[in-house]
C-alpha cells in the first residue's frame, strides 16, 4: 500500500505546497511509500520533491491518492481515473464573485472550481479540510463522505530563519506603530479595509504609524484600485513592497505591532499562524475560516466598520495588560497548530482510510 | 474588561462594548471616502493590453519540461522515450528559461506598477496645466 498526493500546482513557499511536502516527509518518517505527482513543478523547490504527473501509473485498490482541491481544472475531472482510495484534501476555492470586476481568468478558475467540486462529490471516499469552514463548504457542496478536519503543517522552522536586518534597521524602534497584513494583494482579502482602517487610526488617533501591506500583487486591477483609494483618502506610510525574499517577510513580521486583517474570505489563513508565533497581536475580521483559526487568541470585529476596528487596535496598543492577554491567548490556541499535535490528527485520519 | 497586571482572560465583549460607548459618547463616525465609491476598477492601463498580458504571465511563466499525452499504447511508449532524449539535452537548458520568465514575470509586474505612478503624475500635471491655461485665458 502506497500513499500517494497529485496537485496541480506545486509552488514554492505556498500554503498548499508546503503542506504537501510537509505530509511527504511525515508519510516517509512514519515508514509508507509515498510520492508527490504535479503537473506543474516549481524550479525553486529541491530536485525530486515530486514527479510530473505523467509518470503516475494505475493504483491499486489499497493505495491512497490524496487530491490537493484548491482550483478549477482539467486534473479535477481526471483524478477518479488513476484508481486508488481517493481522498480530497479541500483547501476551499475563493468565490469568484471577488473577481468580477478586475481578472476575467480568475474568475473563470474559481468558477470552474465551485463547479466541480459540487460535481465531484461522490469521487472521494474520504475528504480532509483545512479548517471547520472548509467542512462546512463540503458538506454544502454535498459531500456525505467521512470529512476530516486537519489543519495545514506550518514550517515553523523557516521562522527562525535570520531576518532580513536592512528592513529592520529602517523601521524598528522609531517612535512608529507598526500595523501589518500579510497576504497575496487580492480582492478577497480586502486590503482597501485594511487600509481604511489604518486611515481612521492615522487621522483620529495618531499619526505616528505605518502600515505594510505584505503580498504579491496578482491582481493588477485591484492593486491599481488599491493605490488609487490610498490617493483618495490621503493617507501616508501605507507601504506595499511587492514581491519580496522571505528574509523580509520575516522581517516585517519581527517590526509589527499589531497584525490586523479584515479579508472576506479565507480557507485557513497561515498569516495569522504567522502572526500569533512572531506575538504579534490580532485584530480579524470574523468571516469564513479566521475564527476557526484564530479560536480564542486575538480579538475579533463583526464587520469592516474602520471606527471599532481603529478602536480595537488602539485599546491593545495602549493597554499593555491586555495586549499581553492576547499574546498568550494566542500562544495558547496555537497548541492546536503545533505540527506534533496536526501529525496526530493526520494519522488518525490515516488509520481510517487504510 | 479587567485593566491592569491580573488580566486572566480577554473579554471580548466588554471591550467591544466600551468601544460601542466610545463611539456614542464621542460621536465619533466614519468619516472616509468609500472604496466603492471613490474608486473604479479600470483597465490598469488605459488602451493597452499590458495588463492582462502581464496577468498571463503570472499564469504561465512556469513551463514544465515534462508534459502529460494523450495517446496510449505504443504511441504513448514512443513519445515517452523522445521526451526521455531530448529531456537529456534540453532540461538545462528549460530550467534557465523558466528561471528567466521568473525575472521576467517579476520584472514586468514592477514595470506596471511603475507606470501605474507615472500615469497618475501624468494625469495630475494635465490637470494643473489645464488649470493653468485656463487662468491664463482669464487673465487676457
Amino acid at each position: 500500500m502506497k500513499i500517494i498526493q497529485v496537485l496541480t500546482t506545486l509552488a514554492f513557499g505556498d500554503a498548499v505546497g508546503n503542506n504537501c511536502v510537509a505530509i511527504k516527509h511525515y508519510l516517509q518518517e512514519k515508514g509508507y511509500e509515498t510520492e508527490i505527482y504535479a503537473e506543474n513543478i516549481d524550479n525553486r523547490l529541491p530536485k525530486n520533491i515530486a514527479k510530473n504527473i505523467d509518470k503516475l501509473g494505475k493504483l491499486s485498490d489499497e493505495d491512497i491518492l490524496i487530491y490537493h482541491y484548491a482550483i478549477g481544472c482539467e486534473l479535477n475531472k481526471k483524478i477518479k481515473e488513476y484508481g486508488g482510495k481517493v481522498v480530497f484534501q479541500y483547501h476551499n476555492v475563493t468565490p469568484p464573485e471577488f473577481f468580477t470586476e478586475y481578472n476575467d481568468d480568475y474568475y473563470n478558475v474559481c468558477s470552474q472550481g465551485v463547479a466541480q467540486l459540487k460535481m465531484l462529490n461522490k469521487v472521494p471516499k474520504f475528504c480532509l479540510a483545512d479548517s471547520e469552514f472548509n467542512k462546512q463548504d463540503l458538506i454544502n457542496a454535498g459531500y456525505k463522505c467521512p470529512i476530516d478536519v486537519c489543519p495545514i503543517l506550518i514550517p515553523y522552522e523557516d521562522y527562525e530563519k535570520t531576518p532580513n536586518q536592512k528592513v529592520i534597521n529602517k523601521y524598528k524602534d522609531d517612535g512608529y506603530v507598526n500595523f501589518l497584513f500579510v497576504g497575496r494583494i487580492a480582492p478577497n482579502k480586502c486590503q482597501e479595509d485594511v487600509v481604511k482602517t489604518f486611515a481612521w487610526y492615522q487621522k483620529h488617533i495618531n499619526k505616528k504609524c505605518r502600515l505594510f501591506l505584505v503580498g504579491s500583487e496578482g491582481v493588477p486591477t485591484y492593486s491599481k484600485r488599491l493605490r488609487d483609494y490610498i490617493d483618495v483618502l490621503g493617507v501616508d506610510n501605507v507601504i506595499l513592497p511587492g514581491h519580496i525574499k522571505f528574509d523580509e517577510i520575516l522581517a516585517y513580521y519581527h517590526i509589527a505591532d499589531i497584525f490586523l486583517c479584515m479579508s472576506c474570505h479565507e480557507g485557513f489563513c497561515v498569516p495569522l499562524i504567522e502572526a500569533m508565533y512572531f506575538k504579534i497581536p490580532i485584530v480579524a475580521r470574523n468571516t469564513t475560516a479566521i475564527p476557526y483559526t484564530l479560536g480564542k487568541g486575538g480579538i475579533l470585529v463583526e464587520d469592516n466598520d474602520p471606527v471599532k476596528a481603529a478602536l480595537v487596535a488602539d485599546k491593545i496598543l495602549t493597554n499593555k495588560a491586555l495586549r499581553d492577554q492576547i499574546v498568550a491567548d494566542q500562544n495558547e490556541h496555537m497548541k492546536k497548530f503545533s505540527n506534533q499535535y496536526v501529525k496526530t490528527l493526520l494519522d488518525s485520519a490515516i488509520q481510517k482510510w487504510i | 474588561m479587567r485593566k491592569g497586571d491580573n488580566m486572566e482572560k480577554v473579554n471580548v465583549k466588554e471591550i467591544m462594548e466600551e468601544i460601542e460607548k466610545e463611539i456614542k459618547d464621542k460621536g465619533l463616525t466614519d468619516d472616509l471616502p468609500k472604496f466603492e465609491k471613490s474608486t473604479k476598477a479600470q483597465p490598469v492601463i488605459k488602451d493597452c493590453e499590458l495588463s492582462k498580458n502581464v496577468s498571463g504571465m503570472h499564469m504561465s511563466w512556469n513551463v514544465p519540461f515534462y508534459f502529460g499525452f494523450e495517446e496510449h499504447g505504443i504511441k504513448k511508449f514512443v513519445k515517452k522515450i523522445v521526451q526521455k532524449c531530448l529531456c537529456f539535452y534540453l532540461k538545462r537548458f528549460s530550467v534557465g528559461i523558466t528561471e528567466f520568465n521568473g525575472y521576467s514575470t517579476r520584472a514586468a509586474n514592477e514595470m506596471m506598477i511603475q507606470l501605474f505612478d507615472l500615469q497618475k503624475r501624468v494625469e495630475k500635471l494635465e490637470k494643473e496645466n489645464e488649470s493653468l491655461k485656463n487662468l491664463r485665458n482669464g487673465d487676457n
